[in-house]
């Protein structure tokens, strides 16, 4: 029952107020209580306490988080730069920065050893089992070394101007040059954007381009 | 006390099984809630074993020490804790509904006194639950709330004006 706004009743005695403070103060004062309570609360109390005394632990639960998010950024950005074709630890030059790379000297095939030879390639200038060495442009040793120097007979080496020429566009980009430090790559077919490309009635070679991926097992039980 | 200090965890078994009734009680005064209660006497437990070598037999006796812990984390608790629902939207919620109350009046007066006091501020009630509760002295109670037994009496004295003035309504039935 709501007392009118205009009508106020008169404020109860002291000692009203003092009983029903002390009937509000004393009532339920020892609630029920099962019996392991105060043991699960003295169990809780105590692991509680010695979590946080131990400042390794603490500490771990501070840096753990950021180190599984950085650890993870990480991962995958090597693991794009891995699928991408370049190496996360060493630095590449970027494929059309045609400047850069008209500058650039070629590189550099070192010279091999007589055993090595025996087991040279000479059909794309890659000697397999000798890796090429890269001769950054402000090494002053590098102009000093001429190609003739250090051709070895029967490897076929590019020239600075065909090392250091841009690839021609395709419809998929610009193909990564022999000389950027990454993985090479064979030219992609030029023929394709003028024969009739199309992505509603794709070709076969479209068709094999798009799809990189390996077949699932269950698609290779279709496969002859 | 001493083994507890010493780190003895059976000690402090035996300990928390005699103190946690009364404290659950004391907490649940000024709470207004079982589980914020046991929440509070739980932060109050970690308290009392980590500070439990700061404890002085000459000075006070371990319930009164630990109720002063219990009563501290029940206000710091209270504070982090967002503003309870208005005391006039309480009576018209309980106005609204038709059950026990209407055959029970005392019932009814007790969840107005008890609206009332949880309108309060968080040591008021504690004050209030320790001097009308457990019938502490205004030194024990300033003890506990760490100010002066003259704070203790201006304390009290605002709290019961304050509930005064809101539990008006009720001195008829008070009187009847």
């Amino acid at each position: 029952m709501k007392t009118p706004p205009d009508i106020r009743a008169p404020a109860p005695t002291p000692e009203a107020i003092d009983a029903l403070l002390t009937r509000w103060a004393t009532a339920d004062r020892h609630p029920l209580i099962a019996e392991h309570v105060a043991i699960v609360a003295a169990e809780r109390a105590l692991a509680s306490a010695r979590v946080a005394d131990i400042p390794e632990a603490a500490n771990d639960r501070r840096w753990f988080p950021a180190a599984l998010i950085g650890g993870g950024m990480a991962a995958a950005v090597a693991g794009v730069m891995f699928v991408g074709g370049q190496s996360p630890l060493s630095p590449s030059i970027p494929a059309d920065s045609v400047e850069l790379a008209a500058a650039e000297p070629a590189p550099v095939q070192r010279e091999a050893a007589p055993q090595e030879l025996a087991f040279a390639s000479t059909s794309d200038g890659v000697v397999p089992g000798i890796p090429p060495a890269y001769i950054p442009p402000s090494d002053p040793m590098a102009a000093d070394i001429a190609v003739s120097d250090i051709a070895v007979p029967d490897v076929e080496i590019p020239d600075m101007a065909t090392a250091a020429a841009p690839a021609a566009p395709t419809p998929f980009g610009a193909p990564r040059r022999a000389t950027d430090g990454g993985t090479r790559l064979a030219a992609l077919n030029e023929e394709l954007a003028a024969g009739g490309f199309s992505l509603d009635e794709p070709n076969d070679d479209l068709f094999m381009v798009g799809h990189v991926f390996t077949p699932r097992p269950e698609e290779e039980m279709f496969l002859p | 006390m001493a083994d507890v200090a010493a780190g003895d965890d059976g000690a402090f078994r035996a300990l928390t099984q005699t103190l946690y009734g009364p404290a659950l009680g004391t907490a649940m005064k000024v709470m207004g809630s079982r589980a914020e209660a046991e929440d509070a006497v739980q932060t109050a437990l970690v308290k009392l074993w980590k500070t439990a070598d700061r404890f002085d037999p000459e000075r006070a006796k371990v319930s009164t020490w630990f109720r002063r812990i219990v009563v501290n984390c029940c206000i710091d608790r209270k504070r982090a804790m967002k503003p309870v629902e208005d005391i006039d939207e309480i009576h018209d919620a309980a106005s609204d509904e038709a059950g026990p109350e209407d055959a029970t009046g005392d019932m009814m007066r007790d969840r107005r006194v008890n609206a009332a006091v949880m309108e309060l501020p968080a040591r008021q009630r504690a004050a209030i639950t320790l001097f009308y509760g457990d019938g502490a002295t205004m030194s024990e109670i300033a003890e506990a709330l760490d100010t002066t037994p003259k704070a203790i009496e201006g304390l009290l004295a605002r709290a019961r004006a304050e509930l005064a003035r809101r539990l008006a309504p009720l001195k008829e039935e008070l009187e009847a």
